[in-house]
């Protein structure tokens, strides 16, 4: 188990991470998911032991990291840019944790092989690093990082290199390969959906603090702030003011929009500012004149479109002023395919799909 | 459309250069030292007729005399001494000074390269002379360093005209061309490799010999080599601080086209100390290759 404890660390004026606290279980996958500047890499440098806290402490079950230095740490890092020894082979990257522990030549040998038959690399084991694609360097990474058995795997973007469909297979051989050696992986990136995609929590950072901690799914369907429901996914954020609480529900006056109700999963009181939150998924649109399958419809007119293959997504202007994005799985049943620019449509969704999300 | 100047051209101009400047004098020395010596200097004719007998005035004789005469051999054998430990000695003192002006901070490290190359701004020989007042027997080096020995009861040194003096001077000039291609080397490593192996548990030590010296080897080569090459065929330095003892092969090679005016045999200690300088050079390429080649 890792504890964070009121980690802080400052360059000059500005806070990089600022009183920082968390936990990261044993044998978690757990991703540090924010935009770049947001400290993320700060922190995981100080896990690491490369940067000290200014305040604060780091526990690894139990025992205080602070002042133990990256080499003796039973912590290992997988680098951005995978920072292989350009002047060592495969075998000799693998095996350098072993080597500069002392450990003797035959057993170095043994457990090189096997880690690089775990990452599908035999074979290539007197390649040099600039011999290898770029997968395969990754691989390098991961098998070097893991060789002997650290308590904690650190990744710091290991993926951002890679191309699309490499990235999505390395995605899925990160995931069994963490539930293989059953160590915890804590993963910084900048990418919502690697960050959905891989890990069991996500702990969303901005300007050095947690801005919500939750798993992937909580963290999609009930994000807790407005920064989180914009970064993760894409999300249509419309001003809105707290008019009034009517039991479970929270009447909205919303610009563009008017007055709507939503369901109360929050503290809210009377003339709270916030923001009225829809995921464009859930949005239907309709021709004018149909029945709209939503409780709330709006008439409007589709001012654009975007196709990326298995879905369309529309930008809609409503009749009321606001303006809102709707995503429509291509080939589902329902409108006939083709809204133009200009057209008129109805957008619709049921009461239950809108959220405020305070200030 | 034009046809694009086929890409051999571009070579000319180098070619013509090397040719000019490299190949032609020393197919000129080579030539030159199967020659026999003029009776005033130069060259004795190629061939001379006496009472209708031509005689071609060609001989082995500048390299046997060469072989036979051990002090030649001697000298060269103590010239590539005194490269050798100059380089040693350069490479012993530059690396860390260029290792500490790469890792010093930006706006610092123009500062200190031009620190490195300032001595290049006065004269070689004027440089010298400033040595020979600092070697001197009543320079406050000498003075000093024997009134400490004095202490320790031991007799006083002489540094001025000794082969001691020769190696200061040599290292001082040549200082500046170790530590250049050095910096320019560990410049461009990449600092997350030195973070990957203290997070694999690589100790202060470890890093240096297993990451930073390996990949430093191309600049370590290009260093020596520059150090190495003018070092071997120096004339001025043991010429003006080296004494008797501290003579080296290229004072030789000076006093045969100067004073003995002996051209040929001249040539002859020119094309030999070259073909040493070729021999070690293709040795070290040859052991360098594997280390050098992923770096």
């Amino acid at each position: 188990m890792l504890e964070i404890k009121g980690v802080t660390r400052r360059f000059g004026e500005f806070v990089a991470v600022d009183q920082l606290s968390l936990t990261v279980q044993a044998g978690e996958f757990f991703t540090l998911l924010g935009p770049s500047g947001c400290g993320k890499t700060t922190l995981l440098r100080m896990l690491a032991g490369f940067e000290q806290p200014d305040a604060g402490q780091i526990l690894l079950d139990g025992q205080d990291l602070t002042s133990v230095p990256p080499e003796r740490r039973p912590i290992h890092t997988i680098f951005q840019s995978y920072a292989l020894f350009p002047h060592l082979t495969v075998a000799d990257n693998v095996g350098f944790a072993l080597r500069m522990a002392g450990v003797p030549k035959a057993e170095i040998r043994r457990r090189v092989a096997e880690q690089l038959e775990a990452v599908h690399l035999s074979g290539l084991d007197k390649r040099y690093p600039s011999e290898l694609s770029g997968g395969q360097r990754q691989r390098v990474a991961v098998a070097r990082a893991l060789i002997n058995r650290p308590r904690i795997l650190l990744l710091d973007e290991p993926l951002a290199a890679l191309d699309l469909k490499l990235r999505e297979q390395m995605q899925l051989e990160l995931v069994r390969l963490q539930r293989e050696v059953g160590i915890a992986f804590v993963y910084v990136t900048h990418d919502q959906s690697e960050a959905l995609a891989l890990s069991q929590r996500v702990a969303v950072m901005n300007r050095g603090r947690i801005e919500q901690l939750d798993p992937p799914r909580r963290l999609y369907a009930l994000p807790r702030n407005r920064f989180v429901a914009d970064f993760i996914g894409s999300c249509n954020l419309l001003d809105a003011e707290v008019r009034a609480i009517r039991g479970n529900d929270l009447l909205l006056a919303v610009d563009g929009i008017g007055e709507l109700l939503v369901p109360r999963d929050c503290e809210a009181w009377v003339g709270q500012r916030g923001a009225l939150a829809l995921r464009p998924e859930q949005l239907r649109l309709s021709l004018p004149g149909e029945p709209a399958p939503g409780d709330v419809a709006l008439d409007g007119l589709v001012d654009g479109h975007l196709y990326l293959g298995h879905i369309t997504s529309y930008q809609i202007a409503t009749a009321s002023g606001a303006r809102l994005e709707v995503q429509r799985a291509n080939g589902a049943p329902g409108l006939h395919q083709g809204l133009d620019r200009g057209a008129a449509v109805r957008v619709s969704w049921p009461r239950e799909a809108g959220r405020f999300l305070p200030e | 459309m034009r046809k694009p100047p086929p890409s051999w051209l571009l070579s000319v101009p180098p070619l013509l250069y090397l040719l000019a400047l490299f190949a032609l004098p020393g197919l000129l020395m080579l030539l030159v030292a199967f020659r026999l010596p003029g009776d005033y200097g130069g060259l004795m004719p190629l061939w001379s007729d006496e009472d209708g007998a031509l005689t071609v005035n060609l001989t082995l004789e500048n390299f046997t005399r060469l072989v036979e005469d051990d002090i030649y051999l001697k000298l060269l054998a103590s010239s590539l001494l005194y490269a050798l430990l100059t380089t040693a000695l350069c490479l012993v003192l530059g690396y860390p000074l260029a290792w500490m002006i790469a890792r010093s901070r930006r706006r610092w490290r123009d500062l200190l390269l031009l620190l490195v190359i300032l001595p290049f701004w006065s004269n070689f020989l004027i440089r010298i002379y400033a040595w020979m007042i600092i070697l001197s027997p009543v320079g406050a080096l000498s003075r000093g360093l024997n009134a400490l020995l004095e202490m320790l009861g031991l007799g006083p040194v002489q540094l001025m005209f000794s082969p001691t003096a020769v190696i200061i001077c040599l290292v001082y000039v040549h200082l500046p061309f170790m530590v250049l291609p050095l910096y320019a080397n560990l410049e461009k490593h990449d600092p997350a490799l030195l973070e990957a192996a203290r997070d694999l548990g690589a100790s202060a030590w470890q890093r240096f010999w297993r990451i930073t010296a390996p990949l430093s080897l191309p600049g370590v080569l290009a260093g020596s080599a520059l150090v190495f090459i003018p070092s071997f065929s120096m004339f001025a330095i043991p010429d003006l601080v080296g004494g008797t003892g501290g003579i080296m092969i290229g004072n030789v090679i000076k006093q045969q086209f100067l004073e003995a005016r002996d051209w040929p045999f001249g040539s002859a200690l020119s094309i030999t100390v070259t073909l040493v300088v070729l021999a070690l050079a293709a040795l070290a390429a040859a052991a360098a290759r594997r280390g050098v080649r992923h770096a």
